[in-house]
């Protein structure tokens, strides 16, 4: 049984109504229940406190995930730089046993390490004394101070991408002694997407943000930090470093250098409009739509094959809310469909 | 003259409980729940003027919620709300008469959680800590939703009851001393 719970208890169909699964037949059955005695509906009430009450005791405190083992803590870019300083040592090294440490010194030393190039956009940079603008492929280091004048995107080494909206100030930090990498995101909004399988990253402002492979995005005001999450997790920790929360897909979260974070309730889809792109579909399969949704929002879709191939979709879609895109392109094919959460059954 | 932002404040406060539950009875989101419980406070606010005198603050901010309720669920089908007839009407007088007791009752929470079996432990933790749904439940439990959802309901009632036990025993004590 998927959804319904036709034929159910009257405890299943309290719980699939909760859930926003009753199908009508459903509905009539526990309707029925309710009104048979007084005390069904004492009991109904007493579960929904107990819901509420549980819901409140985790979703406003964070959810508290386990541990979680299998979160790689490798991030960009970190693997080539203790490659590097391995070598580097050895280096020094072998220079002091033949008593030409200078020269190898100067012959080992690293350059600047390249963390990624523009993709898209123009870029401010400051590198050292140097201010200079970076089109589409020119090289990003560590410790470069970027700007975006516009909107502009910076493809890391990883093949992760940095999405600056206009009025970005951020420096590439050179990785800590745990071999992370840095983002000090000093002012305005920057939107992750880490590729899978790839590096996590550390976003700095007033709070910390620890990608645990995910697509997301952040804003800095100077004072205080928000997140809003897409895909993934992210681990939100106050700039002091007390206190922090994970937050998960379709969640978001607030937090600055002296205040616990705390989950803020605000949709990530609305939040996170600047970032997508104005796109025209025109009679394509509806997977594709679906795909596209799926890589630009919280939502994911639980619909057939058949569905997905078999019905085609002519659509543009700019900065309206995502579920308007959704309801539009559900209607245009004749499909039902129901929420839950960030879930999307179609039938 | 009293004064009108202490006196909706006042009120408001009283209401918030029930009101809350009221939203999220009709509202399965929890955020989306939050955020239309966030506007029916706006609307409350906005026309405090219309609200009756008296003790009829709460059933004209039901009024109001159900209003923001229809709202953000008008994807659904009202024939799957609780919102009209006579069973609405009773939900919410049931509603009203139990909600004093739930904010006492909610501190022996954790309490009442430690005290479940395991198994019912573990459902109501990925449901609501780990936020996982009903198929992914009955999947980790090796079971059927329908057994999750009825584990689920049974797990609540133990927590509930367990509550109400632990805040009439706490009352006996404050009366006895």
């Amino acid at each position: 049984m998927n959804g319904s719970a036709a034929n159910a208890s009257p405890e299943a169909l309290v719980q699939a109504y909760l859930e926003g699964a009753l199908s009508d037949d459903d509905m009539d059955t526990l309707r029925d229940w309710l009104s048979a005695e007084s005390g069904n509906m004492v009991e109904f009430v007493r579960q929904l406190d107990v819901h509420a009450s549980l819901l409140e005791r985790f979703v406003d405190l964070g959810a508290q995930p386990e541990d979680h083992p299998g979160q790689l803590r490798i991030y960009g870019g970190s693997a080539r730089k203790v490659a590097f300083r391995r070598l580097t040592f050895l280096a020094v090294a072998a220079s002091l046993l033949i008593g030409v440490g200078v020269a190898m010194w100067f012959m080992t030393r690293p350059g600047p390490v390249q963390l990624g190039s523009v993709a898209e956009g123009e870029v401010m940079i400051q590198r050292g004394t140097d201010r200079i603008s970076a089109g589409k492929d020119d090289p990003v280091y560590v410790d470069d101070e970027l700007e975006a004048t516009a909107g502009a995107v910076v493809r890391l080494s990883d093949g992760s991408t940095l999405k600056m909206d206009k009025g970005v100030n951020i420096v590439l930090k050179h990785p800590g002694d745990d071999g992370r990498s840095d983002l000090l995101l000093r002012h305005g909004r920057v939107f992750l997407r880490v590729a899978k399988g790839q590096g996590h990253f550390r976003v700095a402002g007033s709070a910390k943000v620890s990608v645990l492979g995910t697509v997301f995005g952040v804003e800095e005001d100077g004072a205080r930090t928000n997140v809003n999450v897409l895909e993934g997790r992210v681990e939100l920790a106050s700039g002091s470093g007390e206190g922090k929360i994970i937050l998960i897909r379709g969640q978001s979260g607030v937090s600055a250098s002296d205040t616990a974070p705390k989950r803020t309730g605000v949709d990530p889809n609305q939040a996170l409009i600047w970032a997508r792109e104005r796109i025209t579909f025109e009679d394509r399969p509806l997977g594709d739509v679906l795909e596209w949704i799926e890589a630009n929002s919280s939502y994911r879709f639980d619909i057939s094959g058949r569905h997905r191939a078999s019905n085609r979709v002519s659509v543009t879609v700019a900065d309206e809310p995502m579920r308007e895109i959704i309801e539009a392109v559900m209607l245009s094919c004749g499909l039902d469909y129901r929420y839950e959460k960030h879930d999307i059954r179609v039938r | 003259m009293a004064n009108p932002h202490h006196e909706f404040l006042k009120r408001y406060t009283v209401a918030l409980p029930a009101l809350r539950r009221f939203v999220m009875a009709h509202v399965p989101d929890y955020h989306e729940a939050e955020d239309t419980l966030q506007r029916t406070v706006t609307v409350l606010w906005d026309k405090y003027g219309e609200c009756p005198a008296g003790d009829a603050f709460t059933a004209w901010a039901f009024g109001v919620a159900r209003r923001e309720v229809l709202h953000a669920r008008r994807g659904a089908a009202r024939s799957k709300l609780l919102l009209s007839g006579d069973l609405a009407e009773r939900f919410e007088k049931v509603l009203l008469e139990e909600t004093p007791s739930f904010d006492e009752r909610r501190r022996f929470l954790d309490d009442c959680m430690a005290k479940l079996p395991e198994k019912s432990r573990r459902a109501l933790d990925l449901k609501y800590r780990q936020d996982k749904s009903t198929e992914v439940l009955a999947e980790s439990l090796a079971s059927t939703v329908n057994a999750v959802r009825i584990l689920l309901c049974r797990a609540r009632q133990a927590v509930g009851e367990c509550m109400e036990r632990a805040l009439r025993r706490m009352q006996a004590g404050e009366n006895s001393a």
